[in-house]
């Protein structure tokens, strides 16, 4: 065995969650192909949520155990803020699954690889969440895309449908060639593309951490001659230009996946598109990975403060990205006609607040915490906007779908339950007490708040502003609802399953709204276990540690 | 340190800047330079010497595109194997368990292809 590196019991059992929702997605596609075409596809929707719901007990299970480890040979970090966003996503996949069955038997799309492409894309979700090395994320970056792509596509006979398709995949493929190039970069400047290691090489040279361990680390990975650290006395790194470019290119893949603007202009044609049973999906298990990615790839490999505080180090960059996504998304939304593209803007405004998250947590190792926030607010957005589409999917049939705000009109006579649930997403999107989104928009502002610094409470200031205009369209869609008199009569199909997902996502809604400690609960818990955490910020995370695992040995829980 | 690294890459560079001079030269200057003199045959579309027949695009059928993709997938699995293949003695079981768990779930794969009718023509 030489030099091997085998893969042990215990990573596999760590990994369990994972299987699981492989193994299911390949149970559901052989079911598929040997069963007769004319039987229903039903059981496979819930096939799928059993696999999913395991998956989801073990994580839970793991994240309350206090799990941290390396699995894969350092490839993944099974930490509690992996498990955190992994509970996210799961959830997302499980709705998507019982949105599904009544949509597309309307629609007739009956087919289980539908069920096979949402299992397999949270798979590759699930290797972003846990990613400990670029290589990982681009691998679980790619798993998760390709199936989205076909998901977007599967109106098979709709053209617009292929047209959301295709513009998802030709500049999702676009993002991922960036995603390549940012990888080779800093492969090029440091030998490594480990995230722990990239922060260990690369600010070694401006003098930040401690010059003798990276110079230890480069000796060891065989690379020191290229870094040539020492060997003339000055850094490499002294050409700016390099790290630069490395982090661009990777932030703009990233920002690419969470839609936030400059990098938006595909949302609105690809949401409106695809069918709606999957873009609630689309909109959060994404943006879910894609932030858990992003935050692992900037808090751990470019967290020093050259990389992150400089003039032109990313956090500014975060600052104007999640500035003009609140703004542009939420006065874009008001003048869209159809409910379908109000929400893809609307989500791209989403995403602007939960990056406002990001920006308070990062800018300084003592508001670490505060990353609790965008944990919080992509579980209460993710009820939301999943919860918005599955009404969305309610109405119509063969290929008509409802995406104007006229097709809701009258909803509210003829399936009330659709319109109260529909009425509890949309307060909750605009961030109105009592409902979840109001707390989601309370932490991450809070997040910015928390640092001091004006211009990181003007951003706070000007996310408030730009949420209450947002008001107006999500209203907009309530009104429709309840006060129009529809021009045509409404035609909804809505099977058990459907019901499930809208009853599942309005009463969270209602229970993180009032009771938000359960789910921040879990976010701390998440954000607490951050494995590769930089070494400043590991100093403050053990000082909230410490009383935590007290209680844990106090209760005599296993470790 | 760092710009000592760059000059290394000067003669490369130079190399880079010929490259397109000679290019852009190509491209811009002949049209201008070069006497024209156009002809019937000249403006015809060369194919082989013999008359044209038929235009140049023709449409052909989406299902070589599964052919294509089928045997995209084959190829990248040849050469996951060939490298198992070469140092199968020293990776012991193993490497033979775990090249096996490939396997299996690429041939769950085929046989998903298969049986919703991906390798037949009609």
């Amino acid at each position: 065995m030489n030099g091997i590196s085998q893969i042990s019991l215990a990573e596999l059992r760590l990994l369990a969650p994972m299987l699981v929702v492989t193994v299911t997605g390949i149970a559901v596609l052989m079911l598929e192909v040997f069963q007769r075409s004319a039987m229903s596809r039903r059981y496979q929707a819930w096939l799928s949520v059993i696999g999913l719901g395991m998956a989801g007990l073990d994580t839970l299970y793991l994240l309350a155990r206090g799990t941290e480890a390396f699995a894969m040979s350092q490839l993944l970090y099974m930490d509690g803020f992996g498990f955190t966003l992994d509970l996210v996503v799961l959830l997302g996949g499980a709705l998507a699954a019982l949105i599904a069955p009544a949509y597309l038997e309307s629609h007739r799309l009956e087919r289980g690889e539908y069920y096979g492409l949402v299992l397999f894309s949270v798979v590759g979700m699930m290797v972003m969440n846990h990613g400990a090395d670029l290589f990982t994320i681009f691998m679980g970056l790619e798993l998760m895309s390709i199936p989205i792509y076909c998901l977007a596509g599967y109106f098979r006979h709709s053209s617009a449908s292929a047209e959301s398709s295709m513009k998802y995949f030709f500049l999702g493929a676009f993002a991922s060639a960036l995603f390549l190039y940012g990888i080779a970069f800093v492969y090029g400047m440091t030998g490594t593309t480990s995230l722990v290691g990239v922060s260990r090489v690369m600010f070694s040279g401006l003098g930040s951490v401690d010059v003798a361990g990276a110079e230890a680390y480069a000796a060891s990975s065989g690379f020191v001659e290229y870094v040539g650290l020492g060997a003339e006395g000055g850094p490499l790194f002294a050409l700016e230009f390099l790290p630069a470019m490395a982090v661009l290119l990777i932030l703009a893949a990233m920002a690419f996946k969470v839609a936030v603007v400059p990098f938006h202009a595909w949302t609105p044609d690809v949401y409106s598109g695809a069918p709606s049973s999957v873009v609630g999906f689309m909109a959060t298990g994404v943006k879910t990975a894609a932030f858990g990615a992003l935050v692992r790839v900037f808090m751990v490999g470019f967290f020093d403060q050259p990389a992150r505080l400089s003039e032109t180090g990313w956090l500014s960059v975060f600052f104007w990205l999640a500035l003009i996504s609140m703004v542009l998304g939420n006065v874009v939304a008001i003048v869209q006609s159809s409910v379908k593209r109000m929400l893809a803007y609307s989500s791209i405004a989403h995403a602007g607040y939960i990056m406002v998250g990001v920006v308070g947590a990062s800018y300084s190792p003592e508001g670490f915490l505060q990353l609790e926030s965008v944990l919080f607010y992509l579980l209460t957005y993710t009820l939301g906007t999943v919860g918005a589409f599955g009404v969305l999917a309610w109405f119509g049939k063969r290929g008509e779908e409802a995406t104007t705000y006229e097709d809701l009109a009258g909803v509210a006579k003829k399936y009330p339950g659709a319109a109260l649930a529909m009425t509890i997403f949309m307060l909750s999107s605009a961030g109105i007490p009592p409902t979840a989104g109001f707390m989601g928009k309370f932490y991450v502002f809070k997040a910015a708040v928390q640092t001091g610094e004006t211009a990181m409470i003007a951003l706070a200031v000007v996310g408030v502003l730009a949420s209450v205009s947002g008001v107006y369209y999500y209203l907009k869609v309530i009104m429709a609802m309840y006060m129009k008199t529809p021009r045509r009569e409404v035609h909804g199909v809505a099977g058990l399953e459907l019901k499930t997902a809208l009853v599942v996502c309005a009463m969270g809604t209602l229970l993180l709204g009032i009771l938000p400690g359960i789910g921040l609960g879990i976010s701390r818990a998440g954000v607490l276990s951050f494995l590769g955490a930089p070494p400043q910020v590991r100093v403050e995370l053990n000082k909230l540690r410490a009383p935590v695992e007290a209680g844990r040995a106090e209760l005599g829980a296993p470790e | 340190m760092g710009a000592a690294v760059l000059v290394e890459y000067i003669p490369l560079m130079v190399l880079f800047a010929l490259a397109l001079a000679v290019v852009l030269a190509i491209v811009f200057v002949t049209p201008l330079v070069g006497p024209k003199k156009y002809s019937e045959e000249k403006m015809d579309a060369f194919e082989c010497g013999s008359d044209p027949i038929g235009q140049a695009r023709s449409r052909f059928s989406v299902k070589f595109y599964l052919i294509a993709i089928t045997f995209i997938v084959f190829d990248v699995e040849a050469v996951f194997v060939i490298p198992w293949a070469v140092i199968f003695q020293d990776l012991g079981w193993y490497g033979f368990g775990v090249m096996s768990f490939f396997l299996a779930i690429l041939t769950l794969g085929l046989v998903y292809e298969w049986k919703s009718g991906g390798l037949e023509w009609d």
